[in-house]
């Protein structure tokens, strides 16, 4: 009995002391080996997320760029741009798309979680078009007007208030489609509108998707809404839209944009943490070539002016 | 012997059931460990219980080289691709050599797997102890009583951790009075506080939860008024009415449209239903209450129907013959014995119907509308409580106040369904006593 | 009729204008119950067929074999079938050992007493959660806590959870019906109890838990909610025609999700594509259901006693 002690306590202490060895080599191995590397099909993988403005954007690059770089392979993954800011701060990501600019202090969260700070990047512009039926006899509205449709305690809310008469819309009222209160667009119509003065009144229809907005009023002829100009159907139309009644308007395509006088324009950003190194930084200058910038018009979106 | 021994002891032994049910979760708790969590690259705390597994692996393996009547060393054998990995990692190493450590490595796996895994125990006693045909019952006893509170467990766990994310908010700065009656849900705002007292500039961010849980509850009073008609017409005529055949035939029917996932009915409501609505009603807008209601309340007419008819069959045919002899036809029988005997049954199948409706998520976030209102009529768009959690929750940041919140909401959902539920079953448990 | 103290043998026969009454009365319930069982199976058929005339431009074998592709409005739905089909398979591999399990606890080991009472009431609890209360606890519990991170194994683990009461009932039925007696008589013999249920109660068993088994797939495979924020993506691409593309560790696309996105989030969609991941959606849960029901049928038929 006492031999066959001896021999446990022996086959224990081997064990532990070859599990530590394992573990403390096992360390070190990894470290030669290329970050982000999927070991069984040796392909690159960059980890890309964030905004649903973007999402179609970043997975048409992802695709495109399957073409260019046959190694490496892009996740694009939607959720919002708060999605990618949170990814960006645990770390979790290679480069997250922003339709809204990171705040400082998510900056400084993600330098003190990661160790490294988010670099921005601008890869385009949106314009949020303000979309009505296309049977809507209103071709132009003014930021004001826009405030006192959708903002809190605003007054107007039927059609002859904006010196229309809305045939296709019986009731004459005027039904407010929004976003969900957290999603980028939602924040940045806000901003452009009242600024950080006023909310929105409560008891539009907040829609989850940016394609859900169109098509909702493009079905309904007394809605109107916001949503990105790349999302345009043959059954709405864009309005035209001036800062204020004395301005000039504006309609919503690409040299007003390039040119900033479009009022409801935003720069859509990706950001890397850190300094992009490697498979990232090649994707990323891809994404500012011609051909990666082509793909911005394509979808909807304003390129970089530079091109 | 005991479950406790089997796992620590190095003495007696075990039979091959033994050693594959202890051996088959270790060997998926350390792969997934390999594929999630990057062992053996990361040390954390998670590496103690690794290493109590990694003794059960030697101690079952001891024992069952026991069964075969060989002496403890023969674990060692286990030790051959660990020294062929150090080796591997350690040194720079001819080919050759590579070679042959791997063949090693593979081959003396393979034969220890065929012998531990594969090869049956010596016949009767050996010297290290008695046959050991059903050594592997207290396992399996073990693992079985562990599944079976395993619901418990779940429950539990879903309390707890949608609790432990929301409860940081819940305790600590949450108005619960407001919470619950404001109608004002201002989750993301960024507009000052006009009388913020002492200078300190307070943003009015609000979380009044109000017109999201009116919302809710009367998107399922709709449901449930569409639902609850058919529901147990259906169950009546399938339970009292029907021949057999027929029987069999509208029961799987009522399974497949029980089996629709819900995204399709969303899907449903928003091309379809919507157009519908639109043309019927001439209502400027089809995502309304009415749409997702009757959305609802076609998603919960299955469970209706099978409960409800249940609950009519669980009426012994005593009192079905009982009326009959008595001249009653069987209307009557129907309309003066089965329900009032059955009338338990039939409100837990109502419950159960509710409780579906309530928790209903991707068909009331596409066809609804969408929109924080108090709701004034079935044409009225309105916002629920499940379709704000799934709206939100991909875009806030995690530990956020909105965030907590939307975790706050779900405790609150997790309390109105378990409520729901319990009275179901103290109901149908009234049944079976009575 | 009761007053009538001499009822001749003819009168019995003929009939009263009560009965004639009562006998109308009855057929219009009767009627009127069929139309209201009619009322809810026509939407099954209508929704089923619009979905199908609408889908039937785009349905093809190469719908199912195909990427999604350019921006997601046109091309198939091979990384979403796929996606699925890891979903489930991975669910399937926990909940089923566990649900089968927890029946046999309930059913042939637990005595009649107020934990198995609470026990009951977790699993009814279980199955009345929320689908969305459960994709906060995976968040919060395996995306989050485990730190799994959005992965195939963590949104797997959700519906694992979130199906288990469906093995659970379908099982605890099927044990249920096995009769007493049966597992007396190998009592008798001297079998142990786990002897009697892997050889007498399990065998006889087997169709209500393969029915039980396989009614979970189709739960798991429709589900949105619990998968969208713990580990199905927007889009991923992966290789086709190659089954083993995605890794239980990375995210993956679902059918579910899918449908979700392209109706109410990717722009200019072609007009067919969402009814056609409606229907093969609807389809494969409907097979998977009609498969259930033969079994059934067919095991039935075999049944002994």
């Amino acid at each position: 009995m006492t031999k066959r002690n001896w021999i446990s306590y022996a086959i224990i202490s081997i064990f532990v002391f070859l599990v530590c060895g394992f573990v403390i080599l096992g360390r070190s191995y990894d470290k030669t080996e290329v970050n982000g590397v999927d070991k069984e099909t040796g392909r690159s993988i960059i980890k890309n997320k964030g905004s649903d403005t973007m999402v179609n954007l970043a997975q048409a690059w992802a695709e495109a760029y399957r073409g260019v770089a046959d190694t490496v392979s892009v996740e694009v993954a939607g959720g919002g741009s708060g999605t990618g800011v949170a990814a960006l701060i645990n770390g979790t990501v290679d480069i997250a798309n922003c339709s809204r600019q990171v705040k400082d202090e998510e900056k400084q969260k993600a330098l003190e979680n990661t160790g490294k700070e988010p670099i921005e990047f601008i890869v385009g512009y949106d314009a949020l078009a303000v979309y009505v039926h296309k049977e809507n006899p209103l071709d132009k509205i003014t930021i004001p007007q826009l405030a006192d449709i959708y903002g809190e305690e605003g007054n107007i809310t039927k059609w002859d208030q904006l010196g229309i008469a809305n045939s296709g819309c019986k009731s004459d009222k005027i039904i407010r489609i929004s976003r969900q209160s957290n999603s980028g667009t939602y924040f940045y119509f806000r901003e452009a509108l009242f600024g950080k003065a006023r909310d929105f009144e409560l008891g539009s229809l907040d829609l989850h998707g940016s394609k859900d907005v169109v098509e909702v009023i493009g079905r309904t002829p007394c809605a109107i809404g916001y949503s990105g100009m790349g999302y345009a159907t043959d059954h709405v139309k864009m309005l035209e839209v001036a800062i204020t009644s004395d301005e000039p308007y504006y309609a919503p395509n690409l040299e007003n944009v390039i040119a900033k006088t479009y009022p409801i324009a935003r720069p859509l950003y990706m950001y890397s943490l850190g300094e992009p190194t490697g498979e990232a930084k090649a994707y990323l200058d891809w994404i500012f070539s011609e051909e990666g910038q082509k793909i911005v018009e394509e979808l909807g979106f304003v390129p970089l002016e530079s091109k | 012997m005991k479950f406790f021994q089997i796992c620590f002891s190095f003495r007696g032994r075990i039979n091959r059931a033994a050693w594959w049910l202890l051996n088959l979760p270790i060997f998926t708790i350390f792969a997934i460990s390999v594929i999630a969590y990057d062992f053996p690259t990361k040390i954390s705390l998670g590496f103690i219980p690794l290493l109590v597994l990694a003794w059960v692996h030697l101690a079952v393996t001891a024992k069952r080289w026991h069964d075969k009547d060989r002496p403890t060393w023969w674990v060692l054998f286990h030790f051959i691709p660990l020294i062929g990995v150090f080796f591997l990692l350690s040194a720079q190493l001819s080919s050759g050599l590579w070679i042959l450590i791997y063949l090693i490595t593979i081959i003396n796996g393979l034969w220890t797997l065929f012998e531990l895994g594969f090869m049956k125990g010596t016949e009767g006693s050996n010297q290290y102890g008695p046959d050991s045909e059903t050594s592997s019952e207290s396992i399996i006893d073990v693992y079985i009583s562990l599944c079976g509170i395993s619901s418990i467990v779940f429950v539990f766990g879903i309390f707890f951790f949608v609790f432990k994310e929301g409860a940081g908010f819940l305790f600590g700065g949450l108005d619960i009075w407001e919470f619950l009656t404001s109608e004002e849900w201002y989750p993301t705002s960024q507009v000052l506080k006009e009388n913020s007292i002492l200078g300190e500039p307070e943003i009015n961010k609000r979380y009044g939860t109000f017109a999201l849980i009116l919302g809710t509850f009367s998107v399922t009073a709709l449901a449930m008024l569409l639902a609850v008609p058919f529901g147990l017409g259906a169950a009546i005529f399938v339970s009292e009415f029907c021949s057999p055949k027929l029987r069999e035939t509208f029961k799987i029917v009522i399974e497949f449209l029980a089996a629709i996932p819900s995204v399709v009915w969303g899907f449903i409501g928003l091309t379809v239903m919507n157009q519908l609505i639109i043309a019927v009603f001439n209502a400027p807008i089809g995502l309304t209450m009415l749409n997702g209601g009757i959305m609802l309340a076609l998603m919960s007419v299955p469970i209706i129907v099978s409960i409800a008819e249940d609950a009519l069959k669980a009426v012994p045919d005593s009192y079905r013959e009982a009326a009959e002899a008595l001249g009653a036809t069987r209307w009557q029988v129907i309309y003066r014995v089965l329900l009032p005997a059955a009338k338990n049954g039939l409100l837990a199948a109502v419950l159960l119907g509710a409780a579906r409706s309530i928790g209903e998520t991707m068909a009331v976030l596409m066809a609804t509308g969408h929109s924080v209102n108090i709701p004034s009529g079935p044409l009225s768009w309105i916002r629920t409580l499940t379709a704000t959690i799934a709206a939100e929750l991909g875009e806030v940041a995690r530990g956020d106040e909105h965030y907590q919140v939307l975790f706050i909401i779900g405790i609150l959902l997790f309390s109105i369904t378990f409520v729901v539920n319990l009275i179901a079953d103290l109901v149908i448990k009234g049944i079976r006593q009575s | 009729m009761n007053n009538n103290t001499d009822i001749s043998s003819e009168a019995m026969f003929t009939e009263t204008d009560i009965g004639r009454r009562n006998r109308f009365i009855e057929n219009v319930f009767k009627t009127f119950f069929f139309i209201m069982t009619c009322l809810m199976i026509l939407p099954l058929l209508l929704i089923i067929g619009y979905l199908f005339y609408k889908a039937l431009p785009v349905l093809s074998l190469d719908f199912l074999f195909t990427n999604p592709k350019d921006n997601m409005q046109a091309g198939g739905l091979w990384a979403p079938f796929l996606g699925t089909i890891y979903l489930v398979v991975v669910s399937l591999l926990v909940a089923a050992p566990i649900g089968v399990f927890s029946a046999v606890y309930l059913n042939e080991y637990a005595r009649d007493n107020w934990f198995t009472r609470i026990v009951n009431l977790a699993v009814v609890n279980l199955a009345g959660v929320p689908s969305i209360v459960h994709a906060l606890f995976g968040v919060g519990a395996f995306v989050l806590f485990a730190g799994l991170g959005e992965s195939i194994l963590a949104a797997s683990l959700t519906l694992a959870i979130m199906t288990l009461p469906v093995i659970i009932a379908s099982t605890t039925e099927a044990l249920k019906a096995v009769p007493m007696s049966f597992r007396e008589a190998c009592w008798n013999l001297g079998a142990t109890r786990w002897q009697t249920i892997r050889r007498i109660v399990l065998p006889n068993s087997i169709s209500g838990i393969l029915t039980g088994v396989i009614l979970q797939v189709s739960r798991a495979a429709g589900e949105t909610a619990p998968i969208m924020f713990t580990g199905a993506v927007f889009y991923k691409a992966i290789a086709e025609g190659n089954i083993f593309a995605y890794n239980i560790g990375d995210q993956c696309m679902a059918l579910s999700l899918h449908l979700y996105t392209i109706s109410t989030q990717v722009p200019d969609v072609a007009e067919g594509i969402p009814y056609g991941t409606a229907i093969v959606l609807v389809g494969s849960v409907l097979l998977v259901n009609a498969a259930a029901i033969v079994l059934r049928v067919y095991l039935r038929t075999r049944k002994k006693w």
